[in-house]
């Protein structure tokens, strides 16, 4: 028999509507409201052991202390699974119900299911953290949502293991996963043209993305004489043993080094670990790909006001734009707390 | 097609390799005598050893450092598979071709000298059975794995062309073997037909050329000039096409699955019912400039265009910049009215969050998943090791020493063909 807890509003509690948002938290034993309903669909496999209530009100005025509460009364009633909602489209109640799995789970391992409106704040805020389901916009939708909760529910508790979002009925948490098919990739590419071709729906395995945003460009450095410039490589130039592990590919660290050691490259102490080009030719020179010999010159020539005393190295080559841009963003910082007023960007 | 000449595959199919005396077919049965295999092997001085291994799908083995893999085919008659290797380079196509099915002739093998950079041959897993072999689809045909020994005083590019003219001759050898054998099965690839009221679908088939241990090889050239061209499928069935590609073992497409293509075989056999196969158009990837990527993607179109195409099928081979060659290519092919749709493979990151694509054309909106070379895989302990004792060393993910024996954590990235994108693999990305 599987032990569940569920969560609800003041609303589906029969407390009352937003007039009673201001009702206080408080546990309940057994099933409440839309849990009678859940309670049928569990049949003999599962029972409802306790019921959190909260108003909306009351949640959001104080989301850290209520979901303490809910932490400490799911605890004490060890349930194996909990249930929060379905909130339709309720912002609030929704929120509630995914701050509340959400803690569930990753406090206590007590897996959780919600059941929300795709298009709630909810979805936004939690969908990477919590397993949802979509419902209808009202109360309406109360028939659907259930057993399609219920279901998932069960099998959570049960230990299985999420599947592709489509499969499982889920809203996708944003997430990617390699999966196994049995139908055949040129099978799938020969349908889906055909498909195409005769004008027939047909739906992309990899959907477009919504458009990139624009990086706009920093404005022109004023006055370069009077600038230091920095010199920043995503070509991978490291000193020899590459000390701070910088990957050779899918980089998710960076580095800085000292140009000088660089200039004191007699015998060859730097090299590039980049995976993705052909890198014996900055091997032989790494002024190649990180011109000091080219800035000193200028320096020396009054167009730039000073060469800044590190240059800045990671790999970019199957990089993840997320681990870009955070490098890029810590680089960054680094170089304007360093007074860096330009960088020269060298890539490969 | 305007030229398209007739070829018959006999296909001997091969249900139990074993080492034995002399090389023969039987019955099913393909006995390999490792002192003949040697032989041939040895022929080529650069060669100082071959080890000659058996791995059979549901062994407890896994094999590592693995290079091309190679089917057994043989001409009858005169002519030769692999031209520019084994024969001159008269076109190949035409004619009576065995192929021995069910297996492949896998190279392993260290090189003399240590890399650096990109162009370097890099870690290559086939697990032969339990939860990983699905992440390589050589763990479904029966290895004959050849584990070379260089002579330690040759150069990495010279010792990389004896190992594969090796492979070769070894993999024509033992469908030399098989000339007189009934076949089990014979296809016909004739494409000289077209019904007018299907459409006319081409087939884009990028090919990586990025330098050594980066090379395809057409007609036993390298393709760092070619331009888009035509190429008949018979012609890519007999072997014009040989692989040597080692940098990242999940995208390679080995020489074994241009000859068994998927898309070919797939396009040919919905010829005349669904759809008319009307050419398959080759390029580089990997071009160096933009100006060269535009130059190529736009031949690529034009070419489509005098194929008379109304859709085409994108592959490629590699990551990330070849990406831009193929999405260009589908963008022009699109602009001039010709739908297209394109294999990739995602690159999301370890945990699947990133948009999965390096580069995309607003044109792409028909595209087939093969799966993230992103994703990390647990290898469990195996029972026996091919190939080496330590896994290749790599600053991505792999210590140099780690024990090939397991378990460790393997990225996508070396399963061999694990995001193949010829679509010889089973995998496939999906939102969760």
């Amino acid at each position: 028999m599987v032990r569940v807890a569920h969560y609800l509003n003041q609303f589906f509690a029969g407390i009352g509507g937003e007039d009673k948002a201001d009702a206080p938290f408080e546990e309940r034993a057994g099933a409440v409201g839309p849990g009678r309903a859940f309670q049928i669909e569990f049949g003999g496999d599962a029972e409802i052991v306790q019921t959190l209530v909260c108003g909306d009100n009351t949640f959001h005025a104080d989301v850290d202390g209520n979901i303490e509460r809910a932490v400490r009364a799911l605890a004490d009633g060890k349930p194996d699974l909990l249930i929060a909602g379905p909130a339709f489209n309720a912002g609030r109640y929704g929120l509630a119900c995914a701050a509340v799995c959400a803690a569930a789970t990753e406090r206590l391992g007590i897996p959780s299911v919600t059941g929300v409106f795709p298009e709630a704040p909810a979805v936004d805020v939690y969908r990477s953290r919590v397993v949802m389901l979509p419902t209808g916009a009202s109360a309406a939708g109360m028939r659907e949502a259930v057993p399609a909760m219920a279901r998932m529910g069960l099998d959570l508790a049960g230990g299985k293991e999420l599947g592709p979002a489509a499969d499982d009925g889920r809203i996708p948490m944003g997430f990617r996963r390699t999966w196994v098919t049995d139908v055949p990739v040129a099978r799938r590419a020969v349908d889906m043209l055909l498909a195409k071709l005769a004008g027939d729906p047909f739906e992309s395995e990899i959907a477009l993305p919504a458009g990139a945003e624009p990086v706009a460009p920093a404005a022109a450095v004023a006055d370069l004489s009077n600038a230091v410039v920095a010199l920043v490589t995503e070509g991978g130039l490291v000193p020899e043993g590459n000390p701070d592990r910088i990957e050779s590919s899918s980089a998710t660290r960076w580095a800085r080094y000292p140009l000088a050691d660089l200039e004191r490259n007699h015998e060859p102490s730097f090299r590039s670990i980049h995976a993705g080009y052909d890198s014996h030719w900055v091997d032989e020179d790494p002024n190649r790909l990180v011109p000091v010999d080219a800035l000193r010159a200028l320096h020396e020539e009054g167009l730039v006001g000073g060469v800044h005393d590190f240059y800045y190295a990671t790999t970019g080559t199957g990089t993840t734009v997320t681990n870009a841009e955070r490098m890029g963003n810590e680089i960054a910082k680094q170089l304007i707390a360093d007074g860096v007023q330009a960088v020269i960007v060298t890539s490969t | 097609m305007l030229y398209s000449p007739r070829l018959d595959i006999h296909t001997v199919a091969i249900t139990e390799v074993e080492l034995g005396e002399a090389t023969t077919v039987t019955s099913g049965r393909l006995v390999v005598s490792g002192a003949e295999v040697s032989s041939l092997v040895l022929e080529d001085p650069r060669i100082v050893g071959v080890d000659i291994e058996i791995a059979r799908p549901g062994d407890d083995v896994r094999i590592v450092h693995c290079l091309d893999s190679v089917e057994p085919r043989a001409k009858r008659g005169d002519e030769r598979v692999f031209p520019g290797f084994l024969g001159d380079t008269a076109t190949v196509g035409a004619g009576e071709t065995v192929r021995l099915g069910g297996i492949g002739v896998l190279a392993s093998s260290r090189y003399p000298l240590p890399f650096s950079g990109l162009l370097q041959a890099r870690e290559a897993v086939v697990d032969m059975s339990g939860p990983t072999a699905v992440y390589s689809p050589f763990s479904q045909v029966t290895n004959i794995v050849l584990v070379f020994t260089p002579d330690p005083s040759i150069e990495n590019d010279d010792y990389d062309d004896a190992i594969r003219r090796a492979t070769l001759r070894v993999a024509e050898f033992l469908a030399r073997c098989a000339l007189d054998v009934e076949p089990d099965t014979t296809t016909s690839f004739d494409l000289s037909s077209a019904d007018p009221d299907l459409p006319n679908v081409v087939y884009f088939y990028q090919l990586q050329g990025q330098g050594s241990m980066a090379d395809t090889f057409l007609y036993g050239r390298d393709i760092h000039n070619l331009v888009p061209t035509l190429i008949h499928p018979n012609e890519v069935m007999d072997g014009a096409i040989v692989s040597g590609v080692y940098v990242y073992a999940c995208y390679k497409n080995p020489t074994f699955l241009h000859q068994n293509n998927p898309i070919i075989w797939e396009l040919q056999a919905r010829h005349g019912r669904d759809l008319n196969f009307a050419g398959v158009i080759i390029n580089r990837g990997h071009n160096y400039t933009q100006e060269d990527k535009e130059r190529s993607s736009h031949w690529a179109a034009k070419l489509a265009a005098f194929c008379g195409a109304d859709g085409a099928i994108l592959t490629a081979e590699g990551g990330g910049n070849s990406a831009i060659d193929m999405m260009l290519a589908c963008q022009y092919m699109e602009k001039a009215g010709i739908g297209t749709t394109v294999v990739s493979s995602e690159s999301a990151g370890a945990d699947g969050y990133d948009f999965p694509l390096f580069y995309t054309v607003p044109e792409a909106d028909a595209i087939v998943s093969i799966g993230s070379e992103d994703e990390v895989i647990r290898m469990p302990a195996v029972g026996r090791v091919i190939g080496g004792e330590t896994l290749l060393d790599d600053t991505m993910l792999i210590d140099d020493g780690t024990p090939a024996i397991g378990p460790f954590d393997l990225k996508m990235y070396y399963q061999y063909c694990g995001t193949n994108q010829l679509g010889a693999n089973v995998l496939l990305g999906r939102e969760f």
